[in-house]
Order: structure tokens, then sequence, then C-alpha cells
């Protein structure tokens, strides 16, 4: 197998960008929506790892399994958890 | 008779008949811990989640005494670092050793100097009295919800340096072992699933970033 250089330049260069980006937005007033603002562009620096430097893309089924499935627990804890707090009326 | 080159070198280990299946078990093994660690950093963030939420506020001033542009600047180079270990395990597996031992020297320098700057923070957070504990001091709506966000930030980048550390040790072992031994790299499994520890500690910093450096910046 070749070393695609050029693949990983062009994923650093895309993680550079998606950083000015969430670091420059963090700066616009966007209210109360900021937080998820800079979470989304997180997930999508974080899957352009797993999928290119942690190579998921090119892995067979099962590392696709596992590697969503830690991700998969955490978002049902964050997600019950936060139901929790945003549907409760606390005294 | 197996055919399988690293049969023949005597690498593979038992139970294992083919290198594919030896390397398959050793990605396999490391994502299940990877996916223990993503729960394991997993306890933290819901804590955060639930702590932001309840003091959002408190949170929103605590956050603007962080410098942002030191924890972008960490970023791009925790960035970097990911980008030159993802090239050294490449060279691992093609057996190019200059290559392997110059990019895990590159990664080693930046990934001391994101423990160098987040050094630098923590001795600044000290002389500012935002450490948690007796000496703390913070002007502020809320101060003791304040002083919860710094709890988590000293908490949360500490276990996350702990791992770089650890991480950085790793590469000086590693790279020892494959420039003292030819050997080293008959086998590229050990560098594939270090690669791995180090992108999962990158990503880990990914959230890191927004979470503590962009709450509310000045």
């Amino acid at each position: 197998m070749k070393i695609n250089l050029g693949r990983s330049v062009r994923v650093l260069i895309s993680l550079y960008l998606l950083l000015v980006l969430t670091s420059g937005l963090a700066f616009l007033p966007f209210g109360q929506w900021d937080w998820l603002i800079s979470l989304v562009i997180a997930f999508v620096m974080a899957g352009l790892i797993l999928l290119f430097f942690m190579k998921v893309k090119y892995s067979e089924p099962l590392i696709w399994l596992t590697s969503a499935a830690g991700f998969t627990w955490l978002g049902l804890l964050l997600l019950l958890v936060a139901l929790d707090y945003v549907s409760r009326t606390w005294p | 008779m197996s055919t399988d080159p690293e049969a023949s070198t005597g690498l593979l280990n038992f139970p294992f008949k083919e290198a594919r299946h030896q390397r398959e078990s050793a990605l396999f093994g490391m994502w299940i811990f990877l996916a223990t660690e993503v729960l394991f950093f997993g306890g933290m963030f819901t804590a955060y989640m639930v702590y932001r939420y309840s003091h959002w506020q408190a949170f929103d001033e605590a956050g603007a005494h962080q410098e942002s542009y030191l924890g972008c600047l960490n970023t791009a180079v925790l960035l970097t670092s990911g980008f030159t270990m993802a090239l050294a395990v490449e060279f691992a597996r093609k057996g190019q050793r200059e290559w392997l031992l110059a990019l895990f020297a590159i990664t080693w320098l930046l990934g001391a100097a994101f423990l160098g700057i987040e050094g630098y923070e923590y001795h600044t957070k000290f002389t500012e009295h935002l450490v948690p504990g007796s000496s703390f001091h913070f002007t502020g709506s809320d101060p003791s919800s304040s002083e919860l966000f710094f709890v988590l930030y000293f908490t949360m980048t500490g276990i996350h340096m702990f791992h770089m550390f650890v991480g950085l040790m790793l590469i000086l072992f590693f790279g020892g072992w494959s420039w003292c031994s030819p050997r080293a790299l008959l086998t590229p499994n050990p560098f594939e699933v270090l690669g791995l520890y180090w992108a999962f500690v990158d990503i880990v910093w990914l959230f890191l970033y927004p979470l503590f450096y962009l709450v509310h910046p000045q």
C-alpha cells in the first residue's frame, strides 16, 4: 500500500480551517447557541481524525462497530442525563 | 506450511496462525480499550454538562478568564502531532525506520510543546488565584459555582495531560526499540496501536477546547 501523503495533508489543512472557524465563530454573538456550533465543529474534526488518521474508513466492519460502540453509549448517557435535567422542574 | 512473512520471522504469537488475524486482534483490542476510555472521559463530560446547565452565568464568567489563544495554539500543535503520528504509522507499516524515527521525534516535540503551553497556563492560574481551594479568589455573581468550572478544568485537562505524558513515554519506548533493534519493524502492530492511542488523545482535546476555552472568550 502506497503512503498517501496528499490525503493526510488535505485532512490536516481541513482540521486547521475548522479550528480557525470554531475559534472565530466563538467571538460572534450567537448567544446561547455558541456551545452547539462549537461542539458540532468538534464532532466534524473528531470524525476526520477517526476516519483518516485512525483509518476507520479503511477498516473492517468489526472496527467500525467497536469504534462506534463507545461513542454510542456515551451519547445515550449524555442524552438521558440531559433529558432529566431539561424536563424536571426543580424546587 | 505457512508462507506468512511474520510466521517465518517468528513474530506470530500464540494462538495466531496468520499475520492478518494477529493484526486485526491487536487493533480490535485497542479499540475496545479506547471505548472504555470514551466512557471514562464521558463521566467527566457528563458532570460538565450538568454543572454547565445548572450554573450557566457563573460558567460564562469563569470562561472569560481563559486564555483562548493559548487553547487555540495548543489545538493546532496537537492536530499537527496527530498528522505526524499518522504518517509515522504509515512508515512503520512500510518498514522505513529513518522516516518513522524522524516523525516520532517531531511528534514527541509537539507533544512536549503542548505540555509546556499547558504548564504555562496552569502557572498563570496559580498566580491569578484561580486554582480551586483555600486560595481561590474570584469576583463574579457566584464565585463558588465559577470555582466548579475550574475544578472541571483542572481535572479534565489534568487527566488529558496525564494521557499525553503516557503517550510521550510510549513514543520514547517504541522509538528507542526501533532505533536499537532492526526486528522492531518486522511487525507494525505495536506502532499502529500507539497511533490509535495518540489520535484518541487528540480527539479528547478537540472537545475540551470548546468546553473550556470557547465558553465566553474575550
